[in-house]
């Protein structure tokens, strides 16, 4: 098992330009110190217009300042929206590539295609269409970093034969993922050979076990859209531990609690246009049931205090115990969420991270290198540089 | 750690005519033949907290729905209603804050307004259906009120979303936000492009909003189920603390 941390950027109301400078830069100054505690990654995502949930339109900048203060931590560069509204491509790749030279061969690339109508709409993107965007997205960027000449024509973009430059580092290219939300995408990750980015609390644990082994079993026969396979699972769960368990409970919830508030306010694609590629509510609707975590876990004064079922929240016990539980049902990796719209101060995210580092992190030591476990597995038609 | 995104709307100024419910008995209603035209838009409407009373979040960005419905088999018989609703929250999931309701068959609306709230008003009601497009057009006194269209339809596989209602109702206790979520069951839905050609300054009921974007109309037909009345809210307090759960209110 290995250990990141998560970044959204949310910053608190009243928006002040000062409050929006400080969450960025203590942001950094956490990533900054996950490395020295031994976290292995640090992933920043990309979202457009969501007040004060999301205030990071541009992760390759965060990553960057991130990757210059740092040497090891690994740098997820998620979840890129793969619609050609938000970016072409080409921009995707080249801007990940260059993230990749600066921080030495570091980048981890998420992938998706967005669930609300305030960034779709405000881009001005058809809904219908953006699972085929984010096919051929998925497709073509690998090939564009390894290829010298690249010309593609689809549904979603076209163009004649290029060279996108500047390659990356990592040989072929950097780890490729995607945002495990609605049902079936675990199947379109297997599918294509790419890891699977899981959201801690868009579902029971038992749903979380199928969705996983479903994933695993279409993995095995699976057309890589790279130039490898990354078969892990990486999931995204709520992290504040407190050697006081009561503490840590109630600013965990706290944490859920102020995250789901923030993230209900923004339309979702679903509640607000009817398409057929967005069947169900998507990543905000995961995170919104968490909001019912504080009903789930209140307790009659004369019980123990509960932290709901998987997130690491509560003292160092509480999380090892939640840790086995997904290693259980086939995880590799998780990634902690620090903060929420400054629910916390950065002094107790910070003190947070180092309890967890020294308490819960050494009953999971990996024995493997730091980069990540990926099986090559190379197709013919693949092969690095071919036209 | 945040400033709280909450209504500041005084209910005791709205500028629509607010139903006196004696009780919140009611079975649930099935109506049958049921044809739904529903059109967003995004509206500018300056400060968006100003929309809805405390107990309300807005929903981002600011939008409302108009709704129109043709019913043919109902206990009143046939009858048709237009909605003009303003997208918040109660808690997690979006509301549609009604503003205004305009039916066109008296003992329909007389059984609606006081059996579920509805700040209704009679009106002239037009529902056509056609192949180039749906249609619904509102009138009062021979002037247009309403006139919202979905234009081009295509037949869609999806199960359009239709937030509950929010109504603003006199209780014996005061005022109250009394929630209203009918089952709707389609049996065939069309999508086709928005249009709000008419939208009066009286269907707002004096709440300043102007459609600045075109969202979606989708038009269904199947059955509706106006519910039993569940919850209803104190305007002034926050969800958690001013629900009244008419369920366990009933329970001895």
């Amino acid at each position: 098992m290995k250990f990141g941390v998560f970044f959204e950027l949310s910053v608190p109301r009243p928006f002040t330009r000062e409050a929006e400078r400080k969450s960025i830069f203590d942001s950094i100054e956490q990533a900054v110190l996950a490395e020295e505690l031994g976290f292995d990654q640090c992933w920043n995502v990309e979202h457009h217009f969501l007040e004060e949930y999301s205030h990071s339109s541009a992760p390759e900048m965060f990553l960057t300042a991130v990757a210059m203060k740092t040497s090891k931590i690994r740098l997820g560069h998620g979840i890129a929206v793969c619609v050609p509204e938000f970016s072409h491509p080409v921009r995707l790749a080249e801007r990940a590539a260059m993230l990749d030279i600066l921080s030495n061969g570091r980048v981890e690339f998420g992938t998706g295609r967005s669930s609300t109508w305030l960034e779709l709409g405000g881009m001005g993107a058809d809904p219908d269409a953006t699972k085929k965007s984010w096919s051929e997205f998925v497709d073509s960027i690998p090939k564009m970093w390894t290829q010298d000449r690249f010309s593609f024509s689809g549904a979603s973009f076209s163009m004649p034969e290029r060279n996108v430059l500047p390659k990356p580092v990592q040989d072929p290219h950097p780890p490729l993922w995607v945002a495990v939300t609605a049902p079936g995408t675990e199947l379109d990750a297997g599918e294509r050979g790419l890891g699977m980015l899981n959201l801690s609390f868009s579902a029971p644990l038992t749903v979380q076990e199928r969705k996983i082994a479903d994933y695993r079993h279409r993995i095995q026969n699976c057309e890589p859209a790279g130039l490898f396979v990354n078969d892990q699972v990486n999931v995204i769960n709520w992290m504040h531990v407190h050697t006081d368990r009561d503490i840590g409970i109630e600013r965990g919830l706290r944490l859920g609690d102020t995250f789901s508030y923030i993230a209900a306010q923004v339309l979702e694609l679903k509640e607000a246009y009817p398409s057929t590629t967005y069947p169900r509510p998507g990543l905000l609707s995961g995170l919104r049931a968490d909001a019912t975590v504080r009903k789930e876990s209140a307790a009659a004064p004369t019980e123990r205090k509960k932290a709901p079922e998987g997130l690491l929240i509560g003292d160092p016990s509480d999380a090892i115990e939640a840790i086995k539980r997904w290693e259980s049902v086939g995880a590799d990796r998780i990634m902690c969420l620090l903060n929420a719209s400054d629910a916390l101060t950065h002094e107790e995210v910070c003190d947070s991270m180092r309890l967890f580092a020294a308490e819960v992190m050494p009953h999971f030591q990996d024995d493997s290198d730091s980069g990540p476990v990926m099986e090559v597995n190379m197709r013919n038609d693949l092969k690095v540089g071919a036209a | 750690m945040s400033d709280r995104l909450s209504g500041t709307m005084d209910l005791a100024r709205v500028g629509w005519d607010v139903p006196t419910l004696a009780s919140l008995d009611r079975p649930e209603l099935a109506l049958g033949k049921v044809e739904l035209l529903q059109v967003m838009y995004e509206i500018r409407c300056g400060e968006m907290t100003d929309l809805m009373p405390y107990a309300l979040q807005p929903s981002i960005p600011a939008s409302a729905t108009w709704l129109g419905m043709r019913c043919d088999e109902s206990p009143w018989g046939p009858f048709r209603m237009a909605l003009t609703r303003i997208t918040g929250r109660s808690g997690i999931r979006p509301r549609g804050l009604v503003t205004s309701a305009y039916v066109d068959n008296p003992d329909a609306a007389r059984e609606l307004r006081d059996g579920w709230g509805y700040p209704i008003t009679h009106a002239d009601i037009r529902f056509r259906a056609a192949y180039e497009g749906i249609a619904v057009t509102v009138s009062r006194d021979g002037d247009p009120v309403l006139d919202l269209r979905l234009i081009d339809p295509e037949v869609v596989r999806i199960t359009p979303y239709v937030s509950a209602n929010i109504h603003v109702v006199d209780l014996p206790e005061g005022r109250r936000l009394l929630q209203v979520d009918p089952d709707i069951e389609f049996t065939e839905v069309q999508r086709g492009r928005p249009e709000l050609r008419v939208f009066a300054p009286e269907a707002a009921a004096g709440a300043r909003i102007e459609p600045v974007h075109p969202i979606h109309a989708v038009y269904g037909v199947g059955t509706i189920s106006l519910p039993r009345l569940r919850w209803y809210f104190d305007p002034d307090r926050s969800l958690a603390e001013g629900t009244t759960d008419l369920a366990k209110a009933a329970r001895p």
